[in-house]
Formats: structure tokens, C-alpha cells, sequence
């Protein structure tokens, strides 16, 4: 029996409100002036981060069941979540780069 | 007490990375980003920063982070609209932007434009599609004789025009240019602008046609100069 726990309505919750606005911030992402790096980077950490939030709304369900792989799924999970990270620092470092060189300052 | 590389480090390190380079990125007059969109993003950074020492308080304090577990999810929640709003505010301004920098391109082309007609030494003018002035340059309002007194008064000329020049005879007079709104550009085209006094001008026109939003004439810029000293008699 599946036991529905707060964090379990939280974490489905949170994965499909992220999954709604998909569309709309990959619209928006796709026609914002930046470079290409920025872009690419940025929708690859929006990717990563609702990977992860799929990732745990999984885990909740079928984490105990998966035995010795459930620390191999958290882990996985995490280094998503760490690849999001590095993903958005990529992508505000590509356009702080970009801002700081159209603005003639190369510090 | 082991902290774990990937459960603990990496997010905890990559969001404090993300952080640092959003907190980094100028805001400048015309530049890609504004305050608005920079605060949006380094929100949702921060609820990432909280859910990852949250992860690494766990390993001290089980139990207070077992009690506080519902409310780091509600703020990993709290990302999605962050990054929705910081996106979309970073596009307003980028749309802010163009419409303010094409405001003043706009300004400053018809600034120049205007500088243009009025130290040309041809008389310049516009039509519409029914060969009426719409605007005449100084040298245009002299060769015409047309006095400003507001727009009305250059659809209403005393005097009437005609063709004198590549036509078999000389063409009907007209109260306005119309024959010179073609689709095709004319080249020392001569007209002949004559006043009920007796007063005449001989002009030479240059035009260029211009379209309306449908693909059809939508009238003509046409220069002119005079070919000869006005007489007061017509030939």
C-alpha cells in the first residue's frame, strides 16, 4: 500500500507546477538576447533541476523498495540536482562575461 | 560522520557557484539584464542554497532537519516560480529596451531627416495617394508659394499643375500632383505650376514612389528645382 505523505503531495506537486511552466519558460528562453552558451546552459539546468523533482517525486514512492540501488538513486539524484547547479553558474557566468564585455569593461 | 560528495558538496558548492555569478552580473543602462530578473534568479538559487544546508544540517541534526523537511520542500517549491518570473522579467526589459532604443533611433532618423529637407537646396515634397502635399520642405513652400498656416492649407493650393513634358499634349491642369504618383520613379519630369494671376513656374520633379501597408502606391516624395525665372506669362 502506497502511503500518500505530505512530502509525497509536496514533491508531485512541485514537478508538476515546474512541468507547466516548461513550455512557457522555454518560449521565453528561446527569444531572451543572450548567447547561445547562456541559453543552452540555462535550459539545461531548468532540465536537470525537473529531472530531479521527478527524480524525488519517484523516489517517495518506490524508494524503499529499490533496496541497495535506493543510495545509487539518491546519489544520482543529487548529482542532477549538482549538474543543474553548475549549469545556471555556467550560464550567469557566460552572460555576466558577455554584459561586462558589451559594456567595454574588461576587468 | 561522513559528508557525502555528491549528496552534500556538489549541489551545496554548485549553488553557491550559480549564486556568486548572478550576484556578479552588471546591471547597465541598456544591458540584457535588469534588477528585477537578477533578484527572480538569485531567489531561486537561494532556495537551492537552503534545501542543500538543510541536506548537510541532516547529518548533525536528523531530527530538526526530519522537522523542517516539508518546509525545504515547499521552498524547492518556491523555485519554480522564481525561475519563471525571473526569466520573464528579463525578456519585459529586454522588450523595454528595443522599444525605448527604437523610440529613439525613430527620433533621431527624423531629427536628421528633417535637417536634410530643410537645407536641401530642392524644393522637396510629400503626396499621398491622391497627389496632395503632406509636407513641404522651405524651399518647396517658396517655389509653391505656400503659406503655413497649419496642415489644411497644403491641400488647398491656389494654384494648378501640369504635365509638360513626355506626353504628346500637354496634360489637363490639376489642383494637385496626382499625375506624379506613379508606380514607377520619374526623372526630370517638367511641370508647369501656374497661379490664377498669371504667375507660372517651370519645375523640374524627380519622384520616387513609395508603398502603402497593402503593396499598392501609397503616394511619392517627389524634389523639384526650377528650370527657368518665373514670367508672368503662361507658354
Amino acid at each position: 500500500m502506497i502511503v500518500v505523505s505530505h512530502n509525497a503531495v509536496s514533491n508531485a506537486f512541485k514537478l508538476v507546477a515546474a512541468l507547466a511552466f516548461l513550455p512557457v519558460m522555454f518560449t521565453i528562453a528561446r527569444n531572451i538576447r543572450v548567447t547561445e552558451a547562456t541559453r543552452k546552459a540555462f535550459i539545461l539546468g531548468v532540465i536537470a533541476i525537473i529531472a530531479s523533482f521527478a527524480m524525488t517525486a519517484i523516489d517517495q514512492q518506490v524508494g524503499v523498495r529499490l533496496g541497495a540501488y535506493d543510495l545509487l538513486f539518491r546519489w544520482v539524484r543529487h548529482l542532477t540536482v549538482s549538474l543543474g547547479g553548475f549549469s545556471f553558474a555556467w550560464a550567469a557566468w557566460r552572460a555576466r562575461r558577455h554584459e561586462v564585455t558589451m559594456a567595454g569593461d574588461h576587468r | 560522520m561522513i559528508w557525502s560528495v555528491a549528496e552534500d558538496i556538489a549541489p551545496l558548492l554548485s549553488f553557491a557557484l550559480a549564486m556568486v555569478a548572478i550576484l556578479a552580473i552588471p546591471v547597465r543602462p541598456g544591458g540584457v539584464f535588469n534588477r528585477t530578473a537578477k533578484g527572480f534568479f538569485a531567489a531561486s538559487i537561494l532556495c537551492y542554497l537552503v534545501s542543500s544546508a538543510a541536506s548537510i544540517m541532516g547529518h548533525y541534526y536528523p531530527a530538526f532537519t526530519a522537522a523542517i523537511d516539508p518546509a525545504v520542500v515547499s521552498i524547492e517549491l518556491l523555485w519554480v516560480p522564481f525561475i519563471a518570473f525571473g526569466v520573464y522579467a528579463l525578456y519585459s526589459h529586454q522588450q523595454l529596451t528595443d522599444a525605448v532604443s527604437s523610440r529613439h533611433a525613430v527620433k533621431t532618423a527624423g531629427e536628421m531627416l528633417e535637417s536634410v529637407m530643410e537645407t536641401a537646396p530642392a524644393g522637396i515634397v510629400v503626396l499621398n495617394d491622391a497627389g496632395a502635399i503632406t509636407f513641404a520642405n522651405g524651399e518647396a513652400r517658396r517655389l509653391l508659394d505656400i503659406v503655413d498656416e497649419g496642415s489644411s492649407s497644403l491641400m488647398s493650393p491656389d494654384w494648378s499643375v501640369r504635365l509638360t513634358e513626355g506626353h504628346d499634349h500637354a496634360t489637363p491642369s490639376r489642383r494637385d500632383f496626382k499625375e506624379l504618383v506613379a508606380p514607377d520613379a520619374r526623372h526630370d519630369a517638367r511641370v508647369l505650376v501656374s497661379w490664377p494671376n498669371g504667375w507660372h513656374r517651370h519645375l523640374s520633379v524627380n519622384t520616387a514612389p513609395f508603398e502603402d501597408g497593402a503593396g499598392r502606391v501609397g503616394g511619392a516624395v517627389a524634389a523639384f528645382v526650377e528650370r527657368e525665372p518665373s514670367t508672368g506669362i503662361v507658354r
